[in-house]
């Protein structure tokens, strides 16, 4: 019941972050979305079995959660419950994989290292996502989007999407108040009642829904979701956008990490 | 012509299940009155909102807000002047900021930013919750909250303000805060509510339904103060009427 509540509120907090006066919150949103993307881009066109070129990369988050001074336990614990689903992803790779590869004295299977690349790779992917919403917020993020002639009805569909979840974890946390309040020393929801507590909450939070769909209408919403367009180019985004881009085509057609150690040899 | 005016002639409602909601309604409100609607649980109030605000459509009889019928066609000018408040604050905010959330409107009818800020501005400044601006709607307090649905309506610039239990599960200060700001709403008000105190303080008018008919329009102290009519209807004379409690003497004139 509480965890709902907490994870309910961690989520707002994450948007709320980017509501503060920073360096990186004040760049035009479209900026920020375009490194984004460019970075996903760039992480995903390595090699399967690329391990060592990824490492600096994570500059780039580090980067932005220290100059923002976003708690790194926030991110780690948002990207951490995704990784068990990014595992069940790799799971299979050490056993169907079977190649071994050199790397310098050691021997290692390929399975490991595309599950290694993998994890790697989507841990920094996710949390570039968290850390967009944490520096740019969702109503700004889909403002870029729009301003990227993305059709309305994907932006207004991601935007809404975004805020269903909160209604539907709302009246989750509220059906399993009530549950647990009358069931004590239960733990978690008897399997009996779980057909008519989904059912419920469906219902329960399409009628919500459709209350705040009615709210939006009568204050003039028509599909069109305007967000306000406030930020204009400057010098920042003059800096920020040629300077993170530049690095990460930088690292992905320099393996750093192994140019460094050249020097060493 | 005014737009501050409501007529209902006749209305009728159904429940896709059957159940009747309004029966018959008519009544018409003038530039400026502040009506108080009041009913039982279950007699109809709600309904008559969602009508009046277009969110429902009479399956009989007619709406006119202004000198404008309620269609579908006419949907956008109606609700460009009717403001609706509400009861559960929690539904009425949605947006990240409280700034956000009172632009709403103002943006939704391409109004520039500057303006859009004005109204938000004048809004916050007339509930006096200006200091809250940036401050996310789920974290203010439910008095807070309201405040910022009644600054969101506001902003709107609405000819007529509509309130849906507005004094609701609010602390007294509150409430009276709530009451004294609708106060300063000089347009013509609809008011529903189970606080008979406050409608009798805030309207001079107050229908009375009863299973989705009106079964009384009139002066509020002539209402509220017959005891047999609100006892009839599910409710009772407000407590400022009622008998003191401690010397049992009567407060009625």
């Amino acid at each position: 019941m509480t965890d709902i509540a907490g994870a309910l509120y961690e989520i707002k907090h994450l948007d709320e972050l980017a509501k503060r006066d920073n360096t990186i919150n004040n760049i035009h949103p479209l900026v920020k979305l375009i490194v984004t993307l460019s970075y996903i881009g760039i992480l995903a066109s390595f090699d399967r079995y690329e391990v060592s070129a990824l490492i600096p990369f994570i500059m780039y988050p580090a980067a932005v959660m220290i100059i923002c001074e976003i708690p790194v336990g926030k991110i780690i614990k948002r990207v951490l419950t995704l990784e068990p689903f990014i595992i069940v992803a790799g799971i299979l790779n050490p056993i169907l994989d079977k190649s071994t590869i050199h790397i310098g004295n050691l021997t290692m299977s390929g399975g490991w290292l595309t599950l290694f690349s993998l994890i790697i790779k989507s841990t920094l992917m996710v949390s570039a996502g968290f850390l967009l919403i944490a520096t740019t917020g969702i109503d700004d993020i889909a403002g870029a989007m729009s301003l990227v002639k993305i059709p309305s009805i994907f932006v207004l569909l991601f935007l809404l999407t975004y805020r269903y979840i909160f209604v539907l974890m709302d009246e989750a946390e509220r059906l399993l108040k009530g549950y647990s309040l009358r069931a004590p020393g239960q733990k978690g929801v008897k399997m009996k009642v779980w057909g008519s507590m989904i059912g419920q909450l469906l219902i329960r939070s399409f009628n919500r829904a459709q209350i705040i769909y009615q709210s939006m209408v009568l204050k003039g919403y028509n599909g069109r979701y305007n967000v306000s367009g406030g930020k204009g180019f400057g010098y920042a985004e003059g800096i920020y956008l040629p300077v993170w881009v530049a690095f990460f085509i930088m690292s992905r057609l320099i393996n750093i990490p192994m140019f460094i150690s050249g020097f060493f040899h | 012509m005014s737009h501050h005016k409501i007529e209902l002639e006749e209305v009728s409602f159904n429940y896709p299940d059957g159940h009747q909601a309004l029966d018959n309604v008519t009544f018409m409100l003038g530039h400026g009155e502040s009506v108080g609607v009041v009913g039982a649980n279950g007699a109809g109030k709600s309904t008559l909102l969602s009508i009046l605000s277009g969110i429902l459509f009479p399956q009989k009889g007619s709406v006119r807000v202004g000198d404008i019928p309620v269609t579908k066609k006419t949907l956008s000018d109606v609700r460009r002047s009717i403001g609706l408040v509400f009861q559960e604050p929690d539904d009425q905010l949605f947006m990240t900021s409280v700034y956000d959330d009172v632009a709403f409107g103002p943006r939704n009818y391409r109004l520039d930013e500057k303006e859009v800020e004005q109204r938000v501005n004048h809004a916050l400044e007339e509930v006096g919750i200006n200091h809250l601006k940036d401050r996310p709607p789920y974290k203010l307090s439910g008095g807070e909250k309201k405040l910022a649905a009644i600054a969101a309506v506001i902003s709107m610039e609405p000819d007529i303000l509509i309130m849906d239990e507005p004094t609701a599960s609010l602390d007294p200060k509150a409430r009276r805060k709530v009451m004294n700001i609708l106060k300063g709403f000089r347009h013509t008000k609809i008011i529903t509510s189970h606080d008979l105190d406050m409608i009798m303080d805030m309207c001079d008018r107050t229908i009375v339904l009863k299973n989705g008919k009106i079964a009384a329009d009139g002066l509020t102290v002539d209402i509220l103060g017959d005891s047999g009519l609100m006892d009839r209807c599910g409710l009772e004379i407000p407590l400022a009427m009622q008998n003191c409690p401690v010397c049992k003497k009567s407060k009625l004139l």
